[in-house]
Order: C-alpha cells, then structure tokens, then sequence
C-alpha cells in the first residue's frame, strides 16, 4: 500500500468512515509498517487533541446585544455593545494604574466617595437597561466619579494602595455603608468597582449578601474573568460554597471555572449532584476530568449517567484505571459499550479483565465484528495473554458462544487466541 | 418548530421577531466558530454580532434551495477570517503565554491541554486553521466544508491533510519541550 493510500484509510479509520474491508487493508499495512504505524498513531493523537477542546457557550446576554441592534435603527457599525460595556470597565482598571503612578491622590478616599455617590445618590439601571441598548450604556458611562468627587473625602490614604479595610478607614467606612445598603444599590455599587474592592468587599459582607452580589453580577460581559477570579481566590471555601449552591448554575459554572484547582474541589465536592452534573457538562474536558477525580464513588456514579457520551468517554479515558473499572460496572450497557468502543486498547483490556461475565458478554456483542476482531487483533501478545490469564475459561467460552461472526473473523481471532495459549501454556 | 426557510420568509416580509429564533438557534454555532478563529471571546462576541447584522441585512440575497446554517457558516467563515487578517490578534498570544511556558507534565497536571491546542491553532495559517475548525470542532463534511469555503471537495481534504500535519508538528514540538 503507498503512503497516500494509507495515510487516506488512517483520516478515514479515525473520522469513522472507513468500511470493513478497508479497515481490514489497513490493518494490515500497519502491522506490516513502522512508518503508517507511526502516522496512525500521531494522527490518532491529534485527533486526541482536538477533541479536548470544548465548545463554549457565549454570554446569555449576547442574543439581546444581537436582537437589540438588528432591531434598532441604530447603525449596526463595530461600535459594538460588547465594547461599549467593556470601556465601562477600563474606568477602574485604568483608575487602577493611575493611582499606582501616583497620579490620583487618595485612593481609600476614592473608594468611599464611591460608596457615597453609588449607594446614595446614583441611580443605578437594571441589567437589561446596561445591556440592552446603546443608550442605556452611554448613560451609565458618563456619568462616572471624577477627580472632583474625590476632594469630598476625608480619609487618610495618600499611596493609593486598597489594603485591608481594618488598615484604610475609607475602605471600612464604605465596606460598613456596603454591609447596610439595600440589595439593588449594593449590587449596582459592587458591579462599579475595581477587583481589589470588590475583592475586600466580598471578604467582609455575610454570606446572604454575598450571594446577593454574586447572583448580581452580569458575567463574561461585565464581570471578566479577572475579576471573578480574584473574588472567588479571595473567598474562603466555606463561604464560596454557599454562594455557589445559591447561585444560577450559569454563575455557579462561571465562578468554579475561575477557582484555583484545589478550591475548586472542594466547592464541587458542597454542591448538589445536580448541580455537579450540570457543572461537568459545560466545563471544559481537563477540568471535568480534575472535577471527576475529586468526587466520591457514590456521586460520581450518578454523574456519569447523567453525563453524554462523548464527555463520558473522554473523562473514562482520563479517569485511572481502578476508578474506571468502577464506573464500568455501574453504568447500564449502552453507556458501557460506548466507552469500551472508545477506550484505547489498554483500557478495553481492563475493562475486559475487570467486568463480570453477563456484561462483558453484553458488551462484546453490542461490538460489530470489525472492532471485536480488531481488538484482539491489535493487542500485542503479551497483552492478549494479559488478557487471558486474567479471564477464567467459562468467561473466555461465553464470551466466543455470544460473539456472532463471519468465518473468516472468527478464524481470525483463533489465530490470536492459539497465540494468547502458546503464551499461557508457555508461562504455565 | 418553525424551519428556518420559513423564518426567514417572515422575517423578510417585515415580522422583525422571526430573526429571534435563528439567533437562538445558530449564535452557538457562530460564536465557537469565531472563537477558534480569533481565540478571544470578546473579539469572537463581537464577529458574532456582526455575523447575524451582516445576515440580517443580506438575507434577501439568501438563496432558500440552500441550507440556511451553510449560508451561516459561511458568512461567520469569511467575517471571522477578515477580522483575524485585520486585527492578527492571535498572534499577539504566544504559545508560552497560552500555556506559561509549562512543562508537558505541568500542562497535563494543570489541565492546559485544551490551552495548549488552541495556542497551537493560531499558529496555522487561516486557511488551514479554518478547514481544522469545521471539520473537527464543528464536525462538518467534507461537501459541507467545501459549500462554505467555495472549494471542491478535493482541495478540502488536501487542505485538511496539510493543516493536520502542520498541526501535528506544532503540538508535538510544544509538547515534547
């Protein structure tokens, strides 16, 4: 076979179009072939690859951004909603640098006059009104504190640095004013600041209202992921967990994306199964696979059937060897046939080794002949003698009687097997 | 469910809502198309936006005995590759910042394997990476591609061959580092 033609069979093998005869074709060139194994294998890794990166959902809000501007007679130029909220934002960070070069003068101040000009005075729009119009973002904009604001401040800060409240009188003054205002306005205030307020803001206020604010928050748009990740560092476990079970799943989602790995085991061992189920499927494949580890038998078990297929088989793959086997047992046989299907050949030989008879069985024959020839076939010796030595011969004849097969499959895999009993007799 | 041909009749003859469900339907769809192409969110929320304007404003020149979600495809192929050729803002994420010059062990300890590919990704050129993104992210055929790219079928796959062995040069370069 030339290298065109193998390097075709090998993208069709792996995009699952490949029929049994050229399947057969190419399993031969493979064995017959260091340099077409050696493609097989890169190009099987890579499809690998690929299929680690998740599909992402965009922001609940951008079908609004998107509906608003088609109906609106507004120019639908590159001036964009998406940006438009995100200079919002500029205004801290920028606020930030500036008070880090020296160039604004009280920052303890700033943060109180905040607190003062938010919760008291500015009237803050809903969400919808933030998100959805031109208008309703422009307004928001313009209407920012300014250098004039801050002279009205009293506090002592000059190096403006946030600090902890209990070292900024600003700083706790606005926390206190933070701790008393009503949900609305503490919400509208807490969207306003930067990080490290809202940071030290979080810290401070009980949990109820920390949940308040997070459920608040607009994320992806108006709360980055800098942001959530700062707050969701600073939060103790205990208290994050609480937000996380009151929270939307959405929120929930986007606050354990932003977690560190150790905290975000712990927050997903707090949560509800239910939640934790609707947690893995929309989180990317590694952190699923850190999720799973995480988990107790009895809870995994119930996630991996609400999973869908492909997550499964991904996770399966990842998972270790001991747990997989576990989940294996535990899953009904559709679920299991799929992951056997995808497994690579190490694991199905696990599998094989660690499922009792009626399922392996089961298992076997929900194969089409291709594949359950192909397996053995593509077991190295050792491994198909691993195989049988581990499986008692009742196994190994019901497993044959339950296989329905062509001659030439069958004769096929009794070449393997007299090879897998040379082996066994030969270590026996 | 209404079908798409229908909904855009409506929408043509002035119901302004019939829009709504084909944003509902195919924002998805768009969005992680541009996110792949652009690797930014923000900058794939905004081709998005401007992929179902531009829809929107077009849907008149729609020819209905096509797929609408080809139609789709193609209009969020080609704003998403004007945009990456414009703006070429992947390139200002190197591969050592996507995965902060970690170690393979560090990248699979740290689950940044799916970082790593999408830095890997901008390192292809936009006809390769597009060709890599319908077929294995979107899951298209190879006659759906080719639909959407305006190739015949044979250059998609050679293109998708070419793309995968560039791809595979560039991820076992970084990940054998």
């Amino acid at each position: 076979m030339t290298r065109e033609e193998y390097q075709e069979l090998i993208y069709k093998e792996l995009d699952g179009d490949i029929t049994p005869e050229q399947s057969a074709r190419l399993h031969g060139a493979l064995a017959a072939d260091d340099e077409a194994r050696r493609f097989y294998e890169e190009s099987r890794s890579l499809y690998g690859l690929l299929g680690s990166v998740a599909r992402v959902e965009p922001s609940p809000e951008l079908k609004k951004v998107i509906l608003n501007t088609i109906h609106s007679s507004a120019s639908p130029s590159r001036h964009t909603i998406v940006h438009t909220i995100k200079s919002l934002f500029t205004f801290s960070h920028s606020q930030e640098v500036a008070m880090h070069n020296n160039k604004l003068i009280i920052g303890g101040a700033l943060a109180a006059i905040a607190v003062l000009y938010f919760a008291v005075l500015y009237p803050w729009p809903a969400d919808s009104e933030l998100f959805g119009t031109i208008g309703g973002a422009k307004k928001y904009r313009s209407e920012q504190i300014t250098d004039k604001d801050v002279v009205v401040g009293q506090e002592n800060s000059t190096d403006g640095s946030v600090g902890g409240s209990e070292n900024n009188p600003g700083l706790a003054r606005a926390a206190e004013m933070f701790r008393s205002a009503d949900k609305e306005r503490a919400a509208g205030l807490f969207r306003s600041i930067s990080i490290e307020k809202q940071v030290e803001f979080f810290r401070s206020a009980d949990l109820e209202k920390n949940a308040d604010l997070y459920r608040s928050l607009t994320m992806d748009r108006s709360l980055t992921m800098e942001r959530a990740m700062a707050i969701a560092r600073s939060a103790d476990l205990e208290k994050l967990a609480g937000i996380a079970r009151s929270a939307d799943i959405e929120k929930t989602a986007q606050m354990f994306r932003s977690a560190d790995l150790e905290r975000r085991a712990g927050l997903y061992r707090s949560l509800t199964m239910e939640k934790q189920a609707d947690i893995l499927k929309g989180t990317q494949y590694e952190k699923s696979v850190d999720l799973y580890r995480s988990a107790d038998l009895e809870k995994m078990e119930g996630l991996f059937r609400s999973l869908t297929m492909e997550k499964l088989a991904q996770i399966y793959r990842s998972a270790d060897l001991e747990k997989a086997a576990d989940l294996f047992r535990s899953a009904d046989l559709e679920k299991s046939a799929g992951y056997f299907r995808s497994a690579d050949i190490e694991r199905q030989a696990n599998i094989y080794r660690s499922a009792d008879l009626e399922k392996t069985a089961d298992l076997l024959r929900s194969m089409d002949i291709d594949r359950t020839a192909g397996l053995f076939r593509s077991l190295t010796i050792d491994k198909q003698a691993d195989v049988m030595r581990s499986a008692p011969l009742e196994k190994q004849a019901e497993f044959f009687r339950s296989l329905t097969m062509d001659k030439a499959a069958q004769a096929e895999i009794a070449r393997s097997l007299t090879l897998d009993r040379r082996a066994v007799d030969t270590k026996e | 469910m209404t079908d798409d041909q229908t909904l855009v009749r409506r929408f043509l003859e002035g119901e302004r809502k019939a829009f709504e469900p084909l944003v509902e339907r195919y924002q998805k769809t768009v969005y992680n198309v541009a996110l792949r192409m652009a690797n930014d969110p923000d900058d794939a929320a905004d081709i998005t936006q401007n992929v179902f304007i531009k829809a929107s404003e077009k849907l008149g020149s729609y020819d209905p005995t096509y797929k609408f979600f080809s139609w789709i495809y193609r209009i969020a192929v080609n704003e998403s590759i004007n945009f990456v050729g414009s703006a070429r803002k992947s390139e200002a994420l190197s591969e050592d910042l996507a995965t902060g010059g970690s170690s393979p062990d560090e990248i699979l300890q740290a689950g940044m394997l799916s970082e790593t590919v999408e830095a890997g990704l901008t390192k292809l050129s936009d006809d390769n990476r597009v060709v890599i993104v319908l077929r294995h992210f979107e899951e298209l055929s190879y006659d759906e591609i080719g639909f959407i790219l305006d190739l015949p079928v044979k250059t998609v796959k050679s293109r998708l061959f070419t793309a995968r062995q560039s791809l595979k040069k560039i991820l076992s370069k970084r990940l054998e580092r």
